[in-house]
C-alpha cells in the first residue's frame, strides 16, 4: 500500500483523470488543455473535505477550515461545496422558510423566495398542479420544469393531465408529494453550468432539495409540528345587480322563458315583483347578491407532523410521519396525505460508509373540480346566474333518488350543470402511493480517493376517476370519462470516483462516474358510458367501453467528470464534462456530449478592507442537451372500437421522425455576489442569456397531409435576463434585529425561428373560441392570440348588416400570459422571542385572457352592460364602406363584444401580500427546559390580498393550465385567503 | 491494489455507458401498438370505410355538412333554430367541418395502404380497394370544396416537406384521375390473391368491389356534363360497360355496431335519432329536425309511398301519410325576423303527448324513428342512383347498355322505394303501392320530362346522403327548389355552391391555400362554385 503523500500515485491518478475527460469528451475540449491541467497539479496535501453532510461529522477537522460565515450549498450530484466556489449562480431556502404559512404543493411556498425562479400555480383547488420555471422557458413543447431531486432521487413531477378547451381537471403533480417539515433545504440551481452534472434532466436547471438527517454523537430528540389554517372563498366578480334574468329586457313570464334564459342578464330592471323561474317556482325579482362566497365553503387544512432523530458515533437516524387533512373550499372537495420518511447512515468501518433513505406518501383527493368547459364544472355554473337567481334556489340540484336521479336544470342548456348537483354527485378522485429512497455505500480507498456506488428509485401508483354521475342531464346513465391508472418508476444507478487534495495553495477536487437511468411507466386509460345499474361505474356494466394500455420507457446511460480547482481560496475554476446516450433518439442521433465551465474570482482578497467581505466575480458557460418522448422515431398502429367484430385501424395524428437529434441549450453567464460591512449586507448579481436550439417540437402541418403534428427539431428560443438579491441585517442590537431582502428578476424570452415558412405555433384554445396561446416568431412565449375590431383603413368600424361590431378574421398579439418581471421583498422583524415575517410578491407584463369575462359581457351580467342598455348607438360603415349610425338592442350590441376578444384581455399584473407570520418563541426555565427545548407559537396568514391588480372580475393568478396555457382564464376555483396557527415543539 | 481499483474503476464507467446501449431501439418501440409489420392493413381499410360513414366524435362532420347544411339546403329537413343551412347562415366551423376531419381520419387511411401495398404481388386487392377508396374519399370532398390537395395528400408519414403542407390540385384535373385510377383499380381488383379481411361494405367480394367501383365512375362521369360532355359521355359509357350496380344487393352499405357507441353506430342516426335525438322524438322538450314542407308536399302530392316510411307526426307519431305536414324552411322561433307562427297554414302550437312540453313547431312532421337504428347501415351509393343516371344517358342519347330511360327509371323508383327496407325491415313498401305509383299520373314516366322526372327521384333516392342529393343538385338545377332569404344569410339568398376550407389552412398551410382561393370566383365563400359546376 502507498503512502497518502505518493508522489507518482497522484500524478498518474491525475493523468487518468485527464484521460477520462478526454475520452468522455469524445474530443469536445483539446487534449493540451486537460495536459496543462495536470502539470500545474503540484502534490502537495492538504485536503479540505467537501463530503455529504451525514459524513461530515466525523470529518469535522478538516471541515473546520471553512470559515463560519461561508456557506456550504448543495450542488448537482449532492456535492456539497463552499457557496464561495462557485462560478454560477444558486440559491438556497432553508427549510423553515417552508413550514409557517404553507401550501399543500412545495412549488407555490417557493413564491418570491428565489430571484427567477417563477412559480404559477392553476386554479384547481388542493392538490392540482403547479408550474416552476427558472429563467424563462427553454422549450415550445417538452416542459420548461426544472429538474426536482430530493436526497439525490431524480424526482417525477409531471402532471398526469390538466384541463384543455373542453373541460378535465387537473390531476396534480409530484411537487405536492414532499413534506415541507422534512425539509432542510432547497437548492436552486440557475444556470446550466450549474446543472450540468445532471445532465440533460436539469436542462431547465434543478430544484435540489435535502432532507433532515439524523445528528452524530446525539440523544433521541423529536420535534413536533402542527399547523391549522382556514381557508376563505374569495370573491373577484363584480356584476351589476340592476337588470334581473331574461331576454329583450323582459323578465320570464313561464317556466320555459325562465329556463331558456337561465344565465341571461337582460332581462327587466330589478323590482321585487314576483318572477317565475327554471323549477316553475316564483320569486321575488330583486337582487341576490354573494352568490360565490355563499356557494364555496371556508376550508381547512390541518398539517401536523412529527419526527424524531439523532445518533451514535458511527450512525445518525431520522425518522418522521406527516398529515395533511384539507377541506377544499369546493363544497365535498378533499386532500388527504400521510407521509413517513426515514433516513439513516451508517459507517460500517472506518473506509465504509453506507445510508438508506426511503419515503413513503400517500396523498388522496375527492371531489375534484371540473375545470374550463361547463359540464359537470361548479365553477362555471355559479358564475352564471342571473343578478335575481340566489345560488340558494338551485339546491340539491337533483331530483328523486336512485336510478330515477335526475339533475334539476337551471337552463336550457344541458352542458351547463347545476352546481349543487356537481357538488352533491360528485365522483371525481384520485389517490397516489409514492415510494421514494436510495442507498449508497462509499468506499474511501484513501483519503483522498474514494469511490461511491448509489442506486436510488422512484416509483408511484396512480389512479384517477374522472366521472360524469348517473342522473347528469347530457347523460343521464353517466360515464366515466376517464380512469388512469399509472405506475412510475425511475431507477438510477450510479457509481462515480472523486480524488481530492490540495496542494499548496492549489485545491484539486476531481469526481468522475457513470450513470444509468431507466424510466418506465404503465398507463391504463378506461372510458366507458350508459352504465346498467344507478351509481356503479364498472366498466363492465357500461354500454359503451373502450381501454388503453401505454408502457412508455426509456433509458439514458451517462459518463461525467468535473474537476473544481481552487487557488488560495479565491480563484475557483470547474469544468465538467457529461455525455448521455439517449434510448428516445434513432441511433446515429443518440449521443450528445456536453461541457460546462465556470469561473470564481473573489476580489475582496485584492481589496483587503474589512468591509468588503466578500466581493465575488463569476462567469460560466455550459451547454446541455435534450432528448425526445419515447416513441417518436416510427408510426405506431393501433385500433379502434371494431365493428361487430371487425376489427378498425388506428394511425397516430403525429408524424415520427427517424432523423431526430437532441436539443442543445447554451448558456452564458456573468454575475457577481458581495457581502460587505461584516457580511450584514449582500447583493447578488446575474445576467445570463441561453439560446435553445433544434427544440423538439410537434410542429404544425397541413392537415392535408393527413396529419396534425410532425415531430421535428425546429424551433430555436432564447432567454435573456437579470436576477438581483439584495439581502440586510438592517438593524441588529442583538435583541432587536430587522432583516429585509429584494429580489428581482427580468427574463426576455423571444422565439427565434420554427420551421422553415413557419411564423405560429398554437398550443391551445380559450373554451369560448376567441382565445389562444400561440408561440409566434420574433415574440415571447406563449402569446395570448385574440380577435381585434373589424375597422377599415380610416380606422371606423366595419358594422355588419344589424349594426353590431364585428371581429376581424385574423388574430392579434396581446401579450404574453408569463411576466417577464418578476420579484419579492422579505421582511423579518424580531425582538426578543416575538418575530414577524411578511412576504410582497409582484409579477408585471403578463396578460390574461377572462372566459369569465366575455361570458358576463354576452350575458349582461358585467357592469360594463349597464351602460345604454335601452340601446347602444353604434357608428361606423358597412361592408361598402359608407357610414352607418344606428341604434342596436343592447344585448346584441354586448353579443358581439363578447367576441371582440382583445376587449377581454387584462394586463395580469400584481402585487401582492403573500403572506405573513408572527412567532413567538416560548421561553422555558428550570424544570420545563430539561423537557421541552423549544417551543414556538405563530400566526400565519397567506394570499391575503392583492396589493395592486388590473384584472377586473377575476383574480391575475387565474390560469386554468399554466403548463399548457398560461394566459387563459377559464371557470377555476376561486383563490381562497388562508389564516390559522403553528405550534413547533422540541424535545 | 491501487491499479486494481483504478483499472476496475474504468471498466466499471466504460461497462455501464456502452453495454447498455444495444437494446436501444427495442426500448422505443411501443410495445402496445403495431409496427407496420406486425398490422393488418386491412384495419385501416375499416377505418377509412367507417369514418367515411360519419366521423366517431360524434357525427362531426356527418352533422354539420350533411345535415346542418346540406339536408337543409336541399330541402328535405328544416329547422326553425340554430341549423344554420336552413337559412345559408355562415358558420364557418361547421362549414369546414368535413375537410378538418376527412383528410386526417378518412383519406390518411387509404393512401396509408396505397404507400404500403403498392408494387406488392400479395396485397393487390387491398391495394385495388384503397384505391377505389381513395376516390371515393377524394370526389366527395372536392365535390364539397372545390379544389383540394388530391396528389400528395395523406402522404405526410413520408415527411417530405411537400407531403406536410400539399399543394392544391385543380379540380379539372383531379377528376381525370379519379376516373383513370377506378378504371384501373377496377380490372386489377379481380386479379389479386388476397382476401379483404376487413371489408364493411362487401365482406370481401371483389365482384362487388369492381361494380362499386364502376358505379362511381358513373356518378363522377355524370358530374362532368356541364363543362366535358365528350368526357362526361366517354366515362358513363365504360362505366356501364364495365358492370355497375345492378340490384339493391349490390348497394355500397357500411356496416354500423351499436355496441361501440359513437364509435361504430351509424353516425347519422345517432344525431338524429338517438343520443343527440335532433328529431327529438326519445327527449322532453327537443325540436332540431323537421321535415321540409318541399319534401313533404312533393310526396304527398303524388301519393308517394315512401312518405308513409320516412314521415311521423312530431307531437303524437302518426304516420298517416296524410295528416302529414311540412315544416317550410327559413323561418325561426321568434316574434320578430321571421316568426314559425306566421307561416301560411301553421298548424298552430301543440303540446307533445309522451311528456307533456309544448312548442310551436309539434304539428308538423319528422323522420320516423324506424329509420334510425344505431345498427343501421350507412348507404354511400346505391343501385337507385345508378338505374336513375343509366336513365338520364338514355335520355342524352348516350349508349348505357340498351336500357330504355323508362325500364331505368321505372329500375331507380323502385330500387329507391325498396331500399328502406335495409335501414329497417319494417320500413318495407309494397309492390303495388310502387306499381300504382309509377303508373299513376303524377310522376309515371314522360319522356317529355324525363330529366326532371329522373333528378326529381334522384333527390328522394339520396335522403340520408345529402351531400349526394345537394352535388346532383348542383349538377342539374333539379328540383327547382325555391331559395329562402333570410335576414343576415351569407349568400345573398341564394342555395350555396360550396362550403368553405377551414381557416387553419390559411395559417397551417398558407402558400398553396392562397393559391387555391385565388382560383374562386368568389373567394373562399359559399358563393363560388366548383370547377364541374358552372
Amino acid at each position: 500500500m502507498k503512502t497518502i503523500a505518493n508522489k507518482p500515485l497522484t500524478k498518474r491518478l491525475l493523468k487518468k483523470a485527464a484521460m477520462l475527460w478526454i475520452l468522455t469528451s469524445f474530443g469536445y475540449l483539446s487534449a493540451e488543455s486537460n495536459a496543462g491541467v495536470s502539470k500545474k497539479m503540484i502534490p502537495t496535501f492538504n485536503l479540505q473535505e467537501q463530503m455529504a453532510a451525514s459524513l461530515s461529522s466525523s470529518k469535522d477537522s478538516t471541515a473546520a477550515q471553512v470559515k463560519t460565515e461561508e456557506e456550504v450549498v448543495v450542488t448537482a450530484l449532492g456535492i456539497e461545496k463552499n457557496r464561495k466556489a462557485l462560478g454560477y449562480s444558486t440559491t438556497s431556502v432553508k427549510g423553515d422558510e417552508l413550514t409557517l404559512a404553507r401550501e399543500v404543493n412545495l412549488s407555490s411556498v417557493l413564491v418570491g423566495k428565489v430571484a427567477g425562479l417563477n412559480v404559477d400555480a392553476n386554479a384547481t383547488g388542493v392538490g392540482g398542479s403547479t408550474k416552476i420555471t427558472i429563467r424563462g422557458n427553454n422549450s415550445l413543447t417538452l416542459g420548461s420544469q426544472p429538474l426536482v431531486v430530493v436526497n439525490g432521487i431524480p424526482f417525477d413531477n409531471t402532471n398526469p393531465g390538466g384541463a384543455g378547451k373542453w373541460g378535465g381537471i387537473d390531476l396534480g403533480d409530484g411537487m405536492s408529494s414532499i413534506n415541507p417539515d422534512d425539509i432542510e433545504s432547497v437548492n436552486v440551481l440557475k444556470g446550466a453550468a450549474a446543472a450540468a452534472l445532471y445532465g440533460q434532466r436539469a436542462r431547465n436547471g434543478a430544484l435540489v432539495i435535502t432532507t433532515k438527517a439524523g445528528k452524530r454523537n446525539r440523544p433521541v430528540s423529536v420535534d413536533i409540528n402542527s399547523n391549522t389554517t382556514f381557508d376563505a372563498p374569495i370573491d373577484f366578480t363584480d356584476y351589476q345587480f340592476e337588470y334581473g334574468q331574461g331576454t329583450a329586457g323582459q323578465k320570464p313570464t313561464t317556466k320555459a322563458d325562465a329556463l331558456a334564459t337561465g344565465a341571461s342578464g337582460w332581462g327587466a330592471k330589478l323590482d321585487g315583483s314576483p318572477v317565475i323561474i327554471f323549477d316553475g317556482s316564483t320569486k321575488p325579482y330583486s337582487a341576490q347578491k354573494n352568490n360565490i362566497t355563499n356557494f364555496y365553503n371556508v376550508g381547512s387544512t390541518l398539517s401536523n407532523s412529527v419526527s424524531a432523530y439523532g445518533g451514535s458515533q458511527n450512525a445518525d437516524y431520522f425518522f418522521s410521519y406527516g398529515n395533511v387533512t384539507n377541506k377544499g373550499i369546493l363544497p365535498n372537495s378533499t386532500y388527504d396525505r400521510n407521509s413517513v420518511a426515514l433516513n439513516v447512515n451508517l459507517d460500517i468501518n472506518s473506509k465504509i460508509s453506507s445510508g438508506v433513505n426511503i419515503n413513503y406518501v400517500n396523498e388522496s383527493r375527492g371531489g375534484i373540480s371540473q375545470l374550463s368547459d361547463a359540464p359537470n364544472n361548479a365553477n362555471f355554473g355559479i358564475r352564471t346566474l342571473p343578478a335575481n337567481i340566489s345560488q340558494e334556489y338551485l339546491k340539491p340540484g337533483y331530483t328523486g333518488e336512485g336510478s330515477t336521479l335526475l339533475e334539476s336544470q337551471f337552463s336550457d342548456n344541458p352542458y351547463r350543470t347545476n352546481p349543487y348537483f356537481v357538488i352533491n354527485r360528485n365522483k371525481n378522485t384520485s389517490q397516489k402511493n409514492r415510494v421514494f429512497g436510495a442507498a449508497f455505500v462509499k468506499y474511501q480507498v484513501l483519503p483522498e480517493f474514494s469511490v461511491k456506488g448509489r442506486v436510488t428509485n422512484d416509483f408511484y401508483a396512480f389512479e384517477a376517476y374522472n366521472i360524469y354521475p348517473a342522473g347528469i342531464t347530457f347523460r343521464p346513465l353517466g360515464a366515466l370519462d376517464n380512469y388512469n391508472n399509472t405506475k412510475f418508476s425511475e431507477i438510477n444507478a450510479e457509481f462515480t470516483a472523486n480524488y481530492k487534495k490540495k496542494f499548496d495553495k492549489i485545491g484539486v477536487d476531481v469526481i468522475a462516474g457513470a450513470n444509468t437511468l431507466y424510466r418506465n411507466s404503465n398507463i391504463w386509460n378506461i372510458n366507458a358510458g350508459d352504465f346498467s345499474f344507478f351509481d356503479v361505474y364498472n366498466p363492465a356494466t357500461a354500454a359503451t367501453q373502450r381501454s388503453n394500455l401505454s408502457q412508455p420507457k426509456s433509458r439514458i446511460n451517462s459518463l461525467f467528470a468535473s474537476a473544481d480547482i481552487n487557488y488560495d481560496n479565491f480563484l475557483f475554476l470547474t469544468i465538467s464534462n457529461r455525455s448521455d446516450w439517449s434510448s428516445t433518439l434513432p441511433k446515429e442521433n443518440n449521443f450528445f456530449n456536453y461541457p460546462a465551465v465556470s469561473l470564481g474570482f473573489d476580489a475582496a482578497k485584492l481589496i483587503n478592507s474589512s468591509m468588503v467581505n466578500l466581493l465575488k466575480l463569476r462567469a460560466a458557460y455550459a451547454t446541455v442537451g435534450g432528448e425526445a418522448a419515447p416513441f417518436q422515431t416510427q408510426l405506431a398502429y393501433s385500433l379502434g372500437a371494431p365493428v361487430s367484430g371487425t376489427s378498425i385501424g388506428a394511425i397516430p395524428s403525429t408524424i415520427p421522425n427517424i432523423n431526430l437529434k437532441p436539443l442543445t441549450i447554451s448558456e452564458m453567464e456573468l454575475g457577481f455576489e458581495t457581502k460587505l460591512f461584516n457580511n450584514r449586507l449582500n447583493v447578488d448579481f446575474a445576467w445570463y442569456s441561453k439560446t435553445t436550439k433544434d427544440d423538439i417540437v410537434n410542429s404544425t402541418v397541413s392537415q392535408t397531409s393527413g396529419y396534425s403534428a410532425a415531430v421535428q427539431n425546429i424551433a430555436e428560443i432564447k432567454n435573456q435576463g437579470v436576477e438581483l438579491l439584495i439581502n440586510g441585517d438592517v438593524i441588529n442590537t442583538g435583541k432587536f434585529k430587522w432583516n429585509t431582502g429584494v429580489n428581482l428578476a427580468y427574463n426576455i424570452n423571444e422565439v427565434v425561428a420554427l420551421a422553415p415558412g413557419q411564423t405560429t405555433l398554437r398550443a391551445g384554445e380559450a373554451r369560448t373560441g376567441r382565445a389562444f396561446v400561440e408561440n409566434v416568431v420574433g415574440k415571447s412565449i406563449n402569446q395570448i392570440a385574440v380577435f381585434d375590431y373589424k375597422k377599415d383603413k380610416n380606422g371606423k368600424l366595419i358594422l355588419k348588416d344589424d349594426g353590431t361590431p364585428q371581429a376581424i378574421d385574423t388574430v392579434t398579439y396581446a401579450g404574453s400570459g408569463i411576466h417577464p418581471f418578476t420579484g419579492a421583498w422579505n421582511n423579518s422583524v424580531s425582538y426578543a422571542g416575538l418575530t414577524l415575517s411578511f412576504l410582497i410578491d409582484w409579477k408585471f407584463g403578463g396578460y390574461i385572457y377572462s372566459s369569465t369575462d366575455s361570458r358576463a359581457i354576452a350575458a349582461g351580467f358585467h357592469k360594463n352592460t349597464l351602460t345604454s342598455r335601452g340601446g347602444v348607438n353604434v357608428l361606423g360603415v358597412d361592408d361598402k364602406g359608407n357610414a352607418v349610425s344606428k341604434q342596436v338592442r343592447a344585448q346584441d350590441y354586448y353579443d358581439a363584444i363578447a367576441n371582440i376578444s382583445s376587449l377581454q384581455v387584462y394586463d395580469a399584473s400584481f402585487i401582492k401580500l403573500r403572506s405573513v407570520t408572527l412567532s413567538y418563541n416560548i421561553p422555558f426555565s428550570g424544570a420545563a427546559k430539561k423537557y421541552i427545548k423549544s417551543a414556538t407559537v405563530s400566526f400565519v396568514a397567506r394570499n391575503l390580498f392583492y396589493i395592486l391588480r388590473k384584472t377586473e372580475n377575476i383574480e391575475p393568478e387565474a390560469n386554468y393550465n399554466t403548463l399548457t396555457v398560461q394566459g387563459l382564464e377559464g371557470a377555476g376555483l376561486p383563490t381562497s385567503r388562508s389564516f390559522g396557527f403553528n405550534i413547533a415543539l422540541k424535545f | 491494489m491501487n491499479k486494481y481499483i483504478k483499472n476496475s474503476v474504468f471498466l466499471i464507467f466504460l461497462g455501464i455507458a456502452m453495454s447498455c446501449n444495444k437494446n436501444f431501439q427495442e426500448l422505443n418501440t411501443d410495445a402496445n401498438s403495431a409496427t407496420l409489420s406486425s398490422y393488418n392493413q386491412n384495419s385501416s381499410l375499416s377505418k377509412a370505410q367507417l369514418e367515411y360513414a360519419g366521423n366517431s366524435d360524434f357525427s362531426y362532420e356527418t352533422w354539420r355538412v350533411n345535415i346542418i347544411y346540406s339536408s337543409l339546403m336541399m330541402q328535405h329537413l328544416a329547422n326553425n333554430s340554430w341549423y344554420s343551412g336552413d337559412k345559408y347562415i355562415e358558420n364557418l366551423g361547421w362549414q369546414s367541418s368535413y375537410f378538418d376531419v376527412a383528410f386526417r381520419d378518412q383519406l390518411k387511411y387509404a393512401t396509408d395502404i396505397i404507400i404500403n401495398t403498392k408494387g406488392k404481388p400479395n396485397l393487390v386487392t387491398l391495394y385495388n380497394a384503397a384505391r377505389i377508396m381513395r376516390v371515393l374519399i377524394a370526389h366527395r370532398l372536392t365535390d364539397i370544396y372545390g379544389d383540394i390537395p388530391y396528389s400528395d395528400a395523406g402522404f405526410g408519414s413520408l415527411g417530405d416537406a411537400k407531403y406536410l403542407n400539399p399543394k392544391y390540385d385543380n379540380q379539372a384535373e383531379i377528376y381525370p384521375d379519379m376516373l383513370k385510377q377506378l378504371d384501373s383499380a377496377q380490372t386489377e381488383i379481380t386479379t389479386g390473391t388476397d382476401k379483404l379481411t376487413n371489408d364493411l361494405i362487401y365482406k370481401g367480394d371483389v365482384s362487388l368491389w369492381k361494380k362499386f367501383a364502376n358505379s362511381l365512375m358513373l356518378r363522377l362521369a355524370m358530374r362532368l356534363v356541364k363543362v366535358d360532355v365528350a368526357n362526361a359521355q366517354k366515362w358513363a359509357e365504360k362505366a356501364v360497360a364495365n358492370g355497375a350496380f345492378s340490384s339493391n344487393d349490390d348497394n355500397a352499405l357500411i356496416k354500423h355496431d351499436a355496441s361501440g357507441g359513437r364509435a361504430t353506430v351509424n353516425r347519422i342516426n345517432n344525431i338524429l335519432g338517438n343520443e343527440w335525438d335532433a328529431t327529438g322524438m326519445k327527449t322532453k322538450g327537443k325540436q332540431d329536425i323537421l321535415l321540409s314542407q318541399t319534401f313533404v308536399d312533393f310526396l304527398k302530392n303524388n301519393n308517394d309511398p315512401r312518405l308513409g316510411i320516412i314521415a311521423v307526426l312530431r307531437n303524437n307519431n302518426d304516420k298517416t301519410p296524410a295528416n302529414q305536414i311540412g315544416m317550410p324552411n327559413g323561418y325561426d322561433n321568434g316574434t320578430t325576423i321571421k316568426p314559425i307562427t306566421g307561416a301560411p297554414n301553421y298548424p298552430g302550437e301543440a303540446d307533445d303527448t309522451r311528456n307533456g312540453t309544448t312548442d310551436k313547431v309539434y304539428k308538423y312532421s319528422t323522420i320516423n324513428s324506424d329509420l334510425l337504428g344505431l345498427s343501421a347501415p350507412t348507404c354511400v351509393i346505391s343501385y337507385a342512383e345508378v338505374a336513375l343516371l343509366k336513365a338520364e344517358m338514355a335520355v342524352k342519347g348516350w349508349n348505357n347498355g340498351g336500357v330504355s330511360a323508362q325500364v331505368a327509371y321505372d329500375n331507380g323508383v323502385k330500387a329507391s322505394m325498396k331500399q328502406f327496407a335495409q335501414y329497417n325491415s319494417a320500413s318495407t313498401v309494397a309492390d303495388a303501392d310502387i306499381t300504382t305509383y309509377l303508373t299513376a299520373s303524377g310522376k309515371k314516366w314522360d319522356a317529355a320530362n324525363g330529366l326532371t322526372l329522373i333528378n326529381e327521384q334522384y333527390w328522394v333516392a339520396t335522403f340520408f346522403n345529402w351531400y349526394e342529393t345537394w352535388a346532383n343538385w348542383r349538377r342539374t338545377g333539379i328540383p327547382a327548389l325555391t331559395p329562402v332569404n333570410y335576414t343576415g344569410n351569407a349568400t345573398g339568398g341564394t342555395i350555396p355552391r360550396r362550403m368553405t376550407y377551414p381557416a387553419t389552412e390559411a395559417s397551417d398551410n398558407k402558400a398553396n391555400f392562397n393559391t387555391a382561393v385565388s382560383r374562386l370566383s368568389n373567394g373562399n365563400t359559399m358563393t363560388s362554385r366548383v370547377w364541374w359546376d358552372k
